[in-house]
């Protein structure tokens, strides 16, 4: 791990349930991780693995079901006082605070870059919004920003392009005007929640490359959510796995990709298209992902695990085993590098 | 923008002529016609009418003459000279019998509708932001009375309070007696604003119920839209927020019903005006219907009619100046 300072912003224990009393379903179950300056996370998993849930915790806008039951959320910025870091869990998701962290020191883009827009307001309105928010000047400077912003996310025409809407543009343009708006407010990290999904695949790579060159540009960190590790291999410099609200592991992007541990980065990994295995059958995972409410006691993968030890996996909770300093894994399999650390 | 509002525009024009027509045959469906129901009454009062003075009746008021002749002798009098013809009863013009009590018709079925609109919006916003609310429950509660209690029987329990707690009299009718004939004047401008908010709450009720519980409903739909989360997390303040996009699309179904309020307003206003005694063409209305007074009766049944067909060409032109996607044709 880096130094401390690098740190931009830090998770901890974080629990995030959703519904009242007896049909409380949790989410994101007591997960930690940190991002770095400049850095690009790669949060994977499949669909209910809570890694979306955890970009919302960021923001705080959380649908009104959910509650953060406890865990911390750090943003380690310099105002309003250097070395203070700033307690996202403990603000108020309306207070001025919160408000002005939105958009101004954490952006976000998502799945649906359609829907992501109003469909009665131009486009250049609502980036014009977002630069007035954050930051200090006249609606015709922040026109002329806006028309900027559009080009530098390679919109062609983006003097006519600010007048149109959202529906007189292509899928892939959609997606570069949305990152348009994130980049309004000079923020610090960026949370793109499976900002390609949507796309084409010629457009999906065109929007990865425009992250990427952005991201060096700006020096701003990302956190990109993806249930596709194709995309994850072109862009993050760490990784961490999902399954069931938990990490189930953690690595820089060549400890995952080459020496995957747990048995469900394996099986993901090998569900992945890839050239050396043309010809062959696709590798699935056996079963489908547990309902939230009947969460598996134990390791939650121990389900539709190939490796599952009966009366241990199924029983308690795996050790974390540290493999590098920035590789684990939770699982029985490692006990003794698990042991090792402690 | 320009081309759809006059295409528009043209439509009403067409629709209106062909509404004429209806009303004009629909007036003169049932059995008997003015003639007939003069000599009824000079019967009543113990006069001799024969058979050779009921027709020569029709001679003069052109009874005779075959209905499509008649319909565009009244259409042609319209168009040309704005002459709606001559009311059998009082033996004038038509347009001198009503002409005062349209433009307060007019003005009661605008004052209701802004009055609608003016409580439904806000309290629809307000109840789907806090929605299970003990207040959302209270309003919701009150909306379904609004919607099932008939206004002419709300006007009469407002009467009757208004007479027997209150201790207001003249709550019936628009003008207090010192300004019932008076002519026009500030003084009298601001006497009828004094009365008009009883007929308005009455004639609005249910209309304003119904706003009430579609903003409600089109609201809750909208608050979970993923533009609203894009919003949000660019650090819009969450008034601002909701005033600005979800309520903003959410009056896209109350623009495009304004037509359909108009014209519930539109037909419940003479019954109300009867129970309240508002001197606009309701009772004259209803009078005119019993003695088959068919000039009058047509004039006032188009009348009803323009103003819900000009209040659905308003609606459509505010709801293309609304949303881009039904100016620009990707959405019909």
């Amino acid at each position: 791990m880096g130094a401390e300072s690098d740190v931009l912003l830090k998770v901890e224990d974080l629990r995030v349930t959703f519904g009242i009393e007896k049909t409380v379903i949790t989410a994101v179950d007591g997960i930690s991780f940190d991002v770095r300056r400049g850095q690009i996370l790669g949060v994977v998993g499949e669909s209910g693995s809570g890694k979306s849930v955890t970009g919302q915790s960021i923001l705080r806008i959380l649908p009104k079901s959910a509650t953060i039951q406890h865990g911390s959320i750090r943003l380690f910025v310099d105002d309003p006082k250097p070395g203070d870091p700033i307690e996202i869990t403990r603000l108020a998701p309306n207070s001025r605070q919160m408000e002005r962290l939105r958009g101004g020191r954490i952006a976000m883009i998502f799945q649906e870059p359609m829907a992501s827009f109003s469909p009665v307001h131009t486009i250049g309105n609502q980036i014009i919004e977002a630069i007035l928010l954050h930051r200090r000047m006249s609606k015709a400077q922040a026109r002329q920003a806006a028309i900027s912003l559009l080009e530098r996310v390679g919109i062609a025409n983006p003097g006519r392009r600010v007048d149109q809407y959202a529906f007189e543009l292509s899928g892939g343009m959609r997606q570069r005007a949305m990152i348009a708006i994130a980049l309004a407010g000079q923020p610090d990290l960026l949370i793109a929640d499976e900002p390609t999904t949507a796309l084409d695949v010629t457009i999906q790579a065109q929007i990865l490359t425009l992250l990427k060159t952005i991201q060096a540009e700006t020096g701003m960190a990302i956190i990109f959510i993806t249930h596709d590790l194709g995309v994850i291999a072109q862009l993050a410099d760490e990784i961490v796995v999902m399954y069931l609200g938990k990490i189930v592991e953690r690595g820089t992007k060549y400890e995952i990709f080459d020496h995957p541990k747990h048995p469900y980065t394996v099986n993901l990994l090998d569900a992945v298209v890839r050239h050396e295995n043309r010809g062959q059958r696709l590798a699935t995972i056996p079963g489908k992902i547990p309902s939230p409410y009947e969460r598996p006691a134990g390791c939650a993968f121990h389900t539709r695990c190939t490796r599952k030890i009966n009366g241990v996996c199924d029983q308690a909770l795996p050790p974390t085993a540290h493999f590098s300093a920035t590789h684990t894994a939770d699982c029985v399999l490692y006990v003794d590098e698990a042991n090792a650390d402690a | 923008m320009l081309r759809m509002t006059v295409t528009r525009f043209i439509t009403m024009l067409i629709t209106l002529l062909l509404v004429s027509v209806i009303v004009f045959f629909l007036v003169s469906l049932p059995p008997g016609d003015f003639a007939e129901s003069v000599a009824l009454s000079r019967t009543i009062q113990g006069e001799r009418v024969t058979e050779e003075d009921v027709a020569l009746i029709r001679i003069r008021l052109g009874l005779d003459r075959p209905l499509g002749e008649r319909y565009l002798y009244w259409m042609e009098n319209i168009i040309t000279e704005g002459d709606f013809g001559m009311s059998f009863r009082y033996m004038t013009p038509v347009t001198d019998v009503i002409g005062d009590r349209m433009g307060l018709t007019a003005l009661l079925v605008v004052v209701t509708l802004l009055f609608t609109y003016a409580i439904a919006i806000p309290v629809g916003v307000f109840s789907a932001i806090y929605q299970y609310s003990l207040a959302d429950y209270i309003i919701t509660f009150l909306g379904y009375i609004g919607l099932a209690v008939p206004n002419f029987l709300m006007a009469l329990v407002l009467l009757y309070f208004s007479v027997t707690t209150l201790d207001v009299s003249g709550v019936g009718g628009l003008f207090s007696p010192e300004y019932q004939d008076a002519p026009w004047s500030l003084g009298r401008l601001i006497d009828l604003i004094g009365h008009l908010w009883v007929p308005a709450v009455v004639l609005g009720l249910s209309a304003t119920a119904g706003g009430i519980r579609v903003m409600r409903a089109t609201m809750l739909d909208e608050l979970n839209r993923l533009y609203v989360t894009a919003a949000r997390a660019r650090g819009v303040p969450s008034r601002r927020l909701i005033w600005k996009y979800p309520v903003r699309i959410a009056l896209n179904p109350i623009v495009s019903t304004i037509g359909w309020n108009l014209r519930d307003i539109a037909s419940g206003a003479p019954i109300v005006a009867i129970v309240l005694n508002l001197p606009d063409i309701g009772p004259v209305f209803l009078q005119s219907l019993l003695d088959q007074d068919m000039f009058l009766a047509g004039t006032l049944v188009l009348y009803l009619s323009f103003l819900t067909i000009v209040g659905t060409f308003v609606s459509d032109v505010l709801l293309a100046w609304l949303d881009p996607r039904i100016r620009y044709g990707v959405v019909k």
